[in-house]
């Protein structure tokens, strides 16, 4: 008999006004994007809104860091490995590639800015783009004739989970509260649940529903709700000076390859992360800028001490994605506010330390060497003081690590399987489970971890 | 009138404006030989063999003034021993790729430079 699913969507197909309202919240610390505009609450969730860049996340994402604390994933990348594939069919990337052959897309466009040796190389972003459009795949939009189609899966709009309740030993989940916006109201017992409501969501859900246990669901070490991560996205960080002026035309728009689109970034080498304790933070070129006449005279003198004709150079301006360390303190708590289906309405601290910017700054640092050493550019860094780095930092709206993934209870909301330690029937999908964030935009990364626990929960029926 | 002659009589102060434009430079290329050497090298100095490494000594000193600004220890005499030091007999692209490999960089105004460089600009800058 084949396994029965229900899939419970808080939103309908289409964004609406007071659905949306549910994720209305306040923050503290560093400004962040407004909880109600920072993901979506509709069939599809934040594949609404979400800009399609894909990469793989590295090696050294998964590892156990000493520089990084609280890192380390349960298992090494190549765990998920074998789920790429699906994944990027999923997001309708195209090819799997990611700098494994440019071959197809130097003949097509040029070569790579030639780096001297160093920690940092030219990486490579794929795009989503949805059959028929010029946009992103929406998962809801693409998907949604296919989940109608699944006769084993029933999928109920407009119906929002508003506690999990336990059993009384605390040990499994007993059935769900689910609410409606018309006022409906009813449960659902279920074998198996998988919370896939958002980075920020599923740690709301589990935190308010707190009738067996006090702390929430899964919270008996007081870990849900922390480690909040997002990659800040600093936008003019330095200026890239091309002693040449030509730079190949996919470090500054995406393009279109035989196999997929894609764009190049820059970014750290997993030998220069382990070896110089950097995070993953990656760079990508903007726009052409013009230099002030310190940075003409900058540039005339080094590239004159170097033996190089600059008189063509072009500069850049450069931004970047940020690899952020998982801090407890970065977190969301519930509030006293309530929202209309009666559920407390969240918090969030956010923070960013001096550090974190520091680290990025070393990075930039070693491709200026690296330009210098190589005799075809050089770097301006543009921003030092934190005031500086604020003032452009948008965020990449990427919610992870709310119920980070550990072995250990004490350490983790859910064990490597994905299942909530302590609750024999409870697993947790999403970024929300990854312990560390890498720079690697989520979206692909956490299909393929997702892809995983489906095969897990496959084995479970059997 | 023939087209000759209106091509004869348009010639003339095209003629002459090329004529006042090759005395202009001419005059302006003494000018600018001038200033280089009156301007900013009257005398021989001390330094001489370290500052005739950088092609253009106006751009040098530019980022050198940033440099000594930042860098209350800066002290020619001991800058320049440092630098003959490293310098030695090689060229100067030889000596700022040793830097590089090295990992000495500087940053200097948010640009990032090689150490010898930034150091032969510092003494461009207060040699005068």
């Amino acid at each position: 008999m084949p396994v029965r699913i229900l899939m419970l969507e808080s939103g309908g197909t289409s964004f609406d006004d007071k659905t949306q309202a549910l994720y209305d919240g306040t923050q503290t610390g560093v400004r962040y994007t407004p909880l109600d505009a920072t993901r979506q609450r509709y069939l599809g969730g934040s594949t609404n809104h979400w800009g399609g860049w894909c990469r793989p996340l590295d090696v050294t994402d998964f590892e156990a860091r000493s520089w990084v604390p609280n890192s380390g994933w349960p298992f090494p990348k190549s765990e998920i490995e074998p789920h790429f594939a699906r994944a990027q069919a999923l997001v309708e990337a195209g090819g799997f590639n990611y700098g494994a052959n440019t071959k197809p897309w130097r003949d097509q466009y040029g070569d790579p800015i030639a780096l001297g040796a160093g920690g940092v190389y030219t990486s490579w972003f794929e795009f989503s783009k949805m059959r028929g459009s010029v946009l992103p795949t929406n998962f809801g939009e693409r998907y949604a004739d296919d989940l109608k189609r699944l006769p084993n899966l029933k999928l109920m709009l407009h119906a929002n989970v508003t506690n999990i309740a336990l059993a009384q030993d605390a040990g499994s989940v007993d059935h769900l509260d689910v609410a409606t916006l018309t006022g409906r109201k009813f449960k659902v017992k279920a074998r198996h649940v998988v919370l896939a409501t958002g980075g920020i969501e599923n740690a709301r859900i589990l935190l308010a529903s707190n009738g067996v246990m006090k702390q929430g669901v899964g919270n008996g070490y007081g870990l849900v709700g922390r480690y909040f991560m997002d990659n800040p996205i600093p936008r003019q960080t330095a200026k890239l000076v091309v002693f040449g002026g030509a730079l190949a035309p996919y470090y500054t728009d995406n393009r279109q390859g035989a196999d997929a689109i894609f764009r190049a970034t820059f970014a750290p080498s997993e030998d220069y992360k382990r070896k110089s304790h950097v995070m993953g933070s990656l760079t990508t070129v903007e726009n052409p800028v013009d230099l002030d006449a310190f940075g003409q005279a900058a540039v005339a003198a080094t590239a004159a001490a170097l033996g190089v004709d600059a008189s063509g150079a072009k500069a850049y301006s450069l931004g970047c994605g940020m690899e952020l360390k998982p801090d407890p303190d970065r977190r969301f708590t519930l509030t006293d506010k309530r929202d209309a289906l009666g559920m407390p309405r969240l918090n969030l601290h956010m923070t960013i330390y001096d550090e974190d910017f520091a680290l990025y700054r070393d990075t930039m640092k070693e491709l200026g060497r690296q330009l210098l050493a190589a005799r075809v550019g050089m770097i301006h860094l543009d921003r030092k003081s934190r005031e500086s780095w604020l003032e452009t930092m948008d965020w990449g709206n990427h919610h992870i690590g709310t119920t980070r993934m550990h072995v250990d209870p004490r350490q983790g909301v859910v064990d490597a399987n994905l299942k909530v330690h302590g609750i024999g029937n409870l697993f947790i999908a999403g970024s929300s489970v990854f312990p560390t964030c890498g720079a690697s935009n989520p979206t692909l990364n956490l299909l393929a971890v997702t892809l995983r626990l489906a095969g897990h929960l496959k084995g479970l029926f059997r | 009138m023939s087209d000759d002659w209106k091509s004869a009589i348009a010639r003339r102060p095209v003629l002459a404006a090329l004529g006042a434009l090759a005395g202009v430079g001419a005059v302006g290329g003494i000018v600018h030989e001038a200033s280089h050497l009156f301007g900013y090298r009257p005398h021989p100095g001390p330094y001489d063999d370290l500052i005739s490494l950088l092609s253009d000594r106006g751009d040098a000193v530019t980022v050198g003034r940033a440099v000594v600004a930042t860098d209350r220890a800066f002290r020619l005499p001991d800058a320049a021993r440092e630098l003959r030091a490293q310098i030695g007999k090689k060229p100067l692209a030889a000596v700022l790729g040793e830097d590089l490999v090295q990992g000495r960089v500087v940053e200097t105004e948010g640009w990032v430079l090689p150490q010898t460089l930034v150091g032969l600009c510092a003494l461009a800058a207060e040699a005068g």
